[in-house]
């Protein structure tokens, strides 16, 4: 897909783990590994306010588009 | 509470399906001895026979079906025919009783919307549209031995249309079930 999530780039510049984040945001870790791992089909806007707030980041900064 | 009920309906008919496919396998080694006897005078030579040789009839019907295996091969054409029809039609109702058994063991499992259920359902469809086959070619043979249009009017030729009909629904319940999977996995797939 072209749509790219860079979770695990966020995640490591505010140097939060998987399991804090899962928690923070009230999502699985088996969820947000899809997530993280470029798995999921589709992210909903909630899930994605959530990561905003959680981070202290914008939309743009979790998702990229590259052309393939 | 819907979901409970499914399972328990699906667990229902597996037990039903399994029953009628363990029938249909005993019933597949009977067939040539079931056409032999049919044609050698049915029921009534098998009573015959138990009465003047003592033996049990269960017995004499289990001989005469082991010994009809090879020897019904030799009694003409028609007895042939309607042999390999109904051994050929008894296996693919196996097949088509299999894979209803395997869609219901996914369905059980709270998997109904999935890849392997609409290979199944498209595999039960491909049979049935052999059975439709069949019948038409046993029906197309009919014609041409008897060479008049009376086989029009068998139950064999009602196999024709009702398998295919029954085909072409299998099929498009085989592209639902694609179509639903896919959906499902997106959804699964939205965080």
């Amino acid at each position: 897909m072209a749509i790219c999530v860079n979770l695990d780039v966020m995640m490591a510049r505010r140097k939060i783990g998987a399991g804090e984040l899962a928690a923070k945001i009230g999502l699985t870790p088996a969820n947000l590994s899809i997530l993280k791992n470029n798995h999921a089909k589709a992210i909903r806007f909630s899930t994605l306010d959530a990561l905003c707030e959680a981070l202290e980041c914008q939309p743009g900064d979790i998702l990229e588009y590259r052309k393939e | 509470m819907e979901k409970g009920r499914t399972r328990t309906m699906a667990h229902i008919l597996r037990w039903v399906l399994t029953l009628t496919f363990v029938c249909n396998l005993a019933a597949l080694p009977l067939v040539p001895g079931l056409v032999g006897i049919n044609w050698s005078g049915g029921a009534e030579t098998l009573r015959l026979l138990s009465e003047s040789s003592g033996v049990p009839v269960f017995q004499v019907f289990a001989l005469s079906c082991w010994q009809y295996l090879w020897r019904v091969w030799r009694i003409g054409p028609e007895a042939v025919v309607l042999a390999l029809f109904l051994l050929l039609c008894g296996t693919c109702t196996a097949v088509i009783l299999w894979q209803g058994l395997r869609v219901l063991k996914k369905v059980e499992a709270g998997r109904a919307f999935c890849a392997e259920n609409a290979r199944y359902a498209a595999t039960a469809g491909t049979v049935c549209f052999v059975i439709s086959a069949l019948a038409l070619a046993r029906f197309l043979w009919a014609v041409c031995y008897y060479g008049s249009l009376q086989p029009l009017f068998s139950y064999n030729t009602l196999f024709i249309p009702v398998f295919l009909a029954a085909g072409l629904m299998l099929m498009v319940l085989s592209a639902l079930i694609r179509q639903a999977a896919e959906l499902k996995a997106e959804n699964d797939l939205t965080i």
